[in-house]
């Protein structure tokens, strides 16, 4: 966690210090931790006190503005979701309304991602936030090799190139790994976003070649 | 059911350079489809297309997904 994402502040009480760090950080106030450092007792006790408090938040800023421009941006679409922080980069939604979230193919999910992340840009976040609900990217990630598998069965066999759908990054990625170790099929991304794809290619010289 | 108007007006806000000029306005036309329009001044077009049109893609499947309890249809466009 960088300087930035820390304060100083000299205030009256800790719930002073939890809402000027949120309001300055514009955050939830439950969303920083307050540790006093030191206090000062002022001899007339009516002047009240003064504390030293270091202000943080609970965990990285780009991760908790997100989890709230995206509850936000889920309490527009009135649906019943809950957004949590899985790991530093990445926000999980659940409930009863997580399979309208993802959409068919993970399309609505991605759409999300992708919007989240181009709003978090113009609040001058550079962070790029995940998304993920209840498993899904897990799920994704199994239904992506088995793809994978079956694309290098069907270029085998046709001897030419099979062409996957257009995919995200990560997803090229996971096929790209899928495949790595083998011998008998090559695969490079072709394209360019947001329709960029994977080409899964029988291996030059791997078997009599028409040419 | 959602406030399509409100939900498409709070992406394009952050999106864009200049938030105050964004304006979104909503109708209905013959066959019950809820029309949703974006205004924003010429240079912050660009921004809420995007490449190859993601952005505003991505805008029309969030914005689909609001309306699939309500079992509504809705569309968005942007004022050119």
């Amino acid at each position: 966690m960088s300087d930035q994402e820390t304060l100083i502040l000299e205030v009256a009480s800790v719930e002073e210090a939890r809402s000027l760090a949120a309001v300055r950080w514009s955050l939830n106030p439950e969303d920083v931790i307050v540790k006093v450092i030191e206090e000062e007792k002022s001899f007339f006790g009516f002047l009240g006190r003064k504390l030293t408090v270091e202000v943080k938040p609970v965990a990285p800023l780009g991760l908790l503005k997100g989890k709230k421009v995206l509850s936000e941006l889920l309490d527009y679409m009135e649906l019943d979701v809950e957004t949590l922080e899985q790991d530093s980069n990445s926000l999980n939604l659940s409930g009863e309304d997580a399979g309208i979230i993802i959409g068919k193919y993970g399309e609505t999910i991605k759409s999300l991602e992708y919007l989240l992340n181009l709003m978090l840009r113009g609040m001058d976040l550079s962070m790029k936030l995940r998304l993920d609900s209840d498993g899904y990217r897990d799920r994704r990630v199994a239904s992506l090799q088995r793809l994978a598998l079956s694309a290098a069965r069907k270029a085998l066999k046709r001897d030419k190139p099979t062409y996957l759908e257009p995919m995200t990054s990560w997803e090229r990625r996971v096929i790209h790994m899928t495949l790595k170790e083998r011998n008998d099929v090559e695969t490079r991304s072709v394209g360019e976003e947001p329709t960029r794809k994977v080409i899964v290619c029988p291996s030059l010289g791997r078997s009599k070649r028409n040419r | 059911m959602p406030d399509y108007s409100a939900l498409v007006e709070f992406i394009v806000k952050k999106l864009v350079t200049r938030p105050d000029d964004v304006k979104v306005s909503s109708s209905t036309d013959d066959h019950g489809v809820i029309k949703i329009m974006i205004s924003v001044p010429q240079e912050d077009i660009g921004r809420i297309i995007g490449k190859r049109g993601a952005t505003i893609n991505a805008i029309r499947l969030v914005t689909k997904a609001s309306a699939v309890k309500s079992s509504e249809r809705v569309d968005v466009d942007i004022e050119e």
